[in-house]
């Protein structure tokens, strides 16, 4: 099979739920072997699309295609997709390698090759010694590891998973992340995700759909949405950013413009094209920010300044709450250095902040979603 | 693919169909009769008339009424008495008994409760045991008249109803959080404070449901009265049974019937109220 | 204090089994009449045996019970699948309905089927009883059930299709064996209320097919009889059979 191909393909697929609109016409394409999540705030339609796929909802309006074909009228016991759901959904009525193997089951499969498929699938998820026990006799991250195994021992040709590590605590998730990541990798298989935790997202997929509103707003690797966030949204809803409000007032040369940013005057690189007088956006991520102790409350020129408000202490870094002399906040996370150990700043303490040139994500002031 | 069609619409249809038939359907039919005039060959002529809800308001048959609302509302109260620190101390007993003293509370609603009654009336009949050890005790020197009173129709009520009071209340007492009662605590209530302000208020749908579940089928147990009073017409049950059967004027025992049927709702449209009133967003199942 | 919490239970639950405690007693004394105890006898449980009456309504009683029962389990449970599985249009007021029944004292349903018997033309003995039992029942079946199925997550079925099974399976190999326990007790239940009903027999059956509770009634009303104190007895041990197997098959736990 060619692995360019699309294994699921959404096309203009418009979804209703008694006159609210949840998805106005997606669009979406996953490739073969690909680990793609989609990511958002609750009701914005992620889980939608995932039932759609398994064949629990059906579309209003469009497409939904599985290998190229349009499986609309295919009951989900006919698709070649299995589900790993949130709260597990494991037949509570029957053993660990019963509910493993009612996929196989259902498909009438002989019963020796049942048992090998099962304890093979079992020994993926490494709980050969749980499949005489019943579910609740399991601790949630076993349960867990059910659930996969009972979907990943049909094979699918897409496995879907709806948040299935929300239910653990935060050690537990992160392993099984890892191991999820590492199980992909090894199946090639194609996993779509679902999410509304950004860092879960940006560490395990190859591509990220952050969606709103039932909309795409961005689709990229997670290097590319976290770095170049398509709007404020995605910037918002991907790590933190600071926002600042800036007007065009002049083009120094073609991909530069000249901007009033606050108090300050700045050139930035672009490569959307802006007139004079336009208003922007320009994104900074905390961390990309630089904070310098000012000797006088005189503004240097070149940088934004201001005092310090708050500043929490995180190991790592030590963060900080900035006031403008606009008024405006900026929040900045600064990683402690290793030659100055007594790094501190004094509350109220005059400071200038700057960035790296280029690091900053210019947006027009329309964009807004 | 047939055969689940068949499934569907028989899990969706049959219900609503048996309930229309048998539940809907002679409900309305006794509603129109309850228009009806009477007819002495045919028991009923098909001439509508008001008469049977005029005469309902005869004062013989208001105080029929009267007294069984009375039995019935004593019965309920009777029994809230006894149910309520009842079913809060089984809720408070070692969960290993709890099962066992459940199963004792139960085995009453399951039994027959003809054969209840006719225990409550051997217990006091003028030879019976509680005549006894009345004289033993020497509190009377003679057998004293126990049965044919209101009295014994109340203690029959309580008696077979008991455990449809205790079961709901029970089952409130068991959901009930005990962290909110020391929260009550914490916050400076002290025990009368913690019961009417906390508890009550927490286990009121239990003892909404439970006097739902007493009050209601008092006013019609015919047996009870028959068995243990002797008197006629004392509860709503023993007039309707003679109006059907008896006297066979169906038209005015129809009209009787409705307002039952009128008070069911009620009692039942200020239950859920109250339910809803304490529990704001909770699904009520049926 | 603790010792007062404790006669307080003793003393409802004395309330609630002494009067049945001392109706098995008399069934085994001599004595015909009081309650004087005048030697153990045996006479009224083989009076019992040889009133053919009483055990031909005890026949027809349980005809109507087994039957009845198991109608109304079939149903119940239909029923309360579909309202749990499927989203319909009146599903509110179907809820309603059930509540409104499952509240509704017996003597307003025996009036109602009574005159709706009447009206249909359907003579009253066997069936009328049978679909008048069928019908206090209903309620009581699907409500177990229901919150039964109530407990667990409706997501079962989804994952049940997802993982192959068609509908029709789903329900088979999920549902069904979930349900199992809620649906053995739902029979049981309509059993001991089909054998026990008196006040909406009274006015549905007539007189060619006479059941238990409604010979009882006649016994009862004539006086106090040592052979009714025999059938209380039994009657007493029945159901304290039925209700130890469904509190056994309702418990929260799974096995």
């Amino acid at each position: 099979m060619n692995p360019a191909f699309p294994v699921v393909q959404f096309r203009s697929v418009v979804k209703r739920y008694g006159g609210k609109t949840i998805l106005p016409g997606l669009d979406l394409s996953v490739a073969e072997g690909e680990f793609l999540t989609l990511l958002g705030p609750s009701g914005c339609g992620k889980t939608t699309a995932l039932r759609l796929l398994a064949g629990f909802e059906a579309p209003d309006a469009g497409e939904v295609r599985l290998d190229g074909e349009c499986v609309n009228a295919t009951p989900p016991n006919r698709r070649s997709v299995n589900t790993v759901f949130q709260s597990y959904a494991l037949f509570p009525h029957m053993t660990v390698a019963d509910n493993v193997g009612f996929g196989l089951r259902m498909k009438k499969i002989a019963r020796a090759e049942i048992d090998k498929r099962v304890h093979e699938t079992l020994e993926l998820v490494r709980l050969v010694e749980c499949a005489a026990r019943k579910p609740h006799q399991l601790s949630g991250g076993q349960q867990q590891r059910v659930a996969l195994a009972r979907a990943l021992v049909n094979r699918p040709r897409v496995l879907l998973l709806d948040e299935p590590l929300s239910a653990l605590d935060y050690r537990l998730r992160k392993e099984m992340q890892i191991e999820l990541k590492a199980l992909q990798r090894k199946l090639g298989l194609t996993f779509i995700f679902v999410t509304h935790d950004q860092e879960e997202a940006l560490s395990m997929s190859d591509r990220v759909a952050v969606m709103r509103s039932g909309v795409i707003q961005q689709i990229g690797s997670p290097r590319e949405i976290y770095e170049n966030p398509a709007n404020l949204f995605v910037a918002g809803f991907v790590g933190e950013s600071n926002i600042l409000d800036g007007i065009v007032i002049g083009q120094p040369e073609s991909g530069a413009i000249t901007v009033q940013l606050d108090n300050l005057e700045c050139v930035l690189r672009t490569d959307r094209s802006f007139d004079v007088g336009d208003r922007l956006h320009v994104l900074l991520r905390p961390e990309d920010l630089r904070v310098e102790v000012l000797p006088s409350s005189r503004a240097p020129a070149g940088r934004l300044a201001g005092k310090i408000l708050e500043k929490t202490y995180k190991g790592m870094t030590l963060d900080t709450v900035i006031q403008l002399d606009s008024g405006r906040i900026l929040l900045a996370s600064e990683f402690f250095d290793e030659d100055d150990p007594s790094f501190d700043y004094a509350l109220g303490q005059r400071v200038a902040v700057s960035w790296v040139p280029n690091w900053e994500t210019v947006l027009p002031a329309d964009a807004e979603p | 693919m047939r055969n689940l069609k068949l499934f569907k619409l028989g899990s969706i249809g049959l219900l609503p169909l048996w309930l229309g038939l048998f539940t809907l359907l002679p409900t309305l039919l006794v509603a129109v009769v309850s228009f009806l005039r009477r007819d002495e060959t045919g028991l009923i002529a098909l001439a509508p008339t008001f008469d049977n809800y005029a005469r309902l308001l005869d004062p013989i048959y208001l105080k029929v009424f009267g007294h069984s609302l009375w039995m019935a509302g004593v019965a309920t109260l009777l029994s809230l008495a006894a149910a309520y620190p009842f079913a809060y101390l089984l809720s408070r007993v070692r969960p290993a008994w709890r099962p066992v003293l459940l199963t004792l509370v139960v085995v009453p609603f399951w039994t027959n409760s003809l054969v209840r009654i006719y225990a409550i009336r051997s217990l006091l009949a003028a030879k019976g045991a509680m005549n006894d050890v009345l004289l033993a005790l020497g509190l009377i020197h003679e057998p004293v008249r126990l049965l044919y009173t209101d009295t014994a129709v109340t203690l029959g009520l309580v008696y077979v109803l008991l455990p449809f009071m205790i079961l709901p209340i029970y089952s409130s007492f068991e959901k009930l959080d005990q962290k909110l009662i020391e929260a009550a605590s914490d916050l400076g209530a002290d025990r009368l404070d913690t019961f009417w302000h906390v508890i009550v208020p927490l286990t009121a749908p239990g003892i909404a449901a439970g006097s739902l579940l007493v009050f209601l089928p008092a006013l019609g147990m015919f047996y009870v009265t028959d068995v243990l009073g002797g008197a006629r017409d004392l509860l709503i049950g023993n007039f309707l049974k003679d109006q059907f059967l008896d006297a066979r004027d169906w038209p005015f025992g129809a009209a009787a019937s409705l307002i039952i049927i009128a008070l069911l709702f009620l009692l039942l449209e200020l239950y859920v109220l109250s339910r809803r009133w304490l529990n704001p967003g909770e699904r009520l199942d049926a | 204090m603790r010792s007062l919490k404790t006669f307080y239970l003793w003393l409802v639950y004395s309330f609630l089994y002494l009067p049945m405690a001392m109706l098995a007693a008399y069934s085994f004394n001599a004595s015909k009449y009081g309650a004087r105890w005048e030697g153990p006898t045996f006479e009224w449980y083989r009076d019992l045996a040889n009133d053919s009456a009483l055990l031909e309504a005890t026949l027809n009683s349980l005809a109507v019970a087994f039957v009845a029962a198991t109608l109304s389990t079939l149903v119940g449970t239909l029923g309360a699948i579909g309202l749990w599985h499927y989203r319909f249009p009146g599903q509110t007021f179907l809820q309603g309905l059930l509540f409104v029944t499952l509240m509704s004292p017996d003597i307003v349903m025996g009036v109602s089927l009574l005159v709706l018997f009447m009206a249909l033309r359907v003579r009253l003995g066997f069936w009328s009883l049978l679909l008048a039992h069928v019908s206090f029942c209903l309620p009581f079946v699907t409500v177990t059930v229901l919150s039964r199925l109530n407990d667990f997550d409706r997501r079962l079925i989804e994952a049940a299709q997802d993982l192959g099974a068609g509908e029709g399976r789903a329900v088979w190999h999920v549902v069904l064996p979930l349900a199992l326990p809620a649906i053995a007790a739902g029979w049981l239940l309509s059993f001991t209320l089909s054998l026990d009903d008196v006040v909406v027999s009274f006015f549905v059956t007539g007189p060619t097919f006479e059941v238990l509770p409604l010979r009882i009634y006649s016994m009862v009303r004539l006086g106090v009889k040592p052979e009714v104190n025999a059938l209380a007895t039994l009657l007493f041990i029945v159901s304290l059979g039925l209700v130890s197997v469904s509190q056994r098959l309702l418990r929260k736990e799974q096995p």
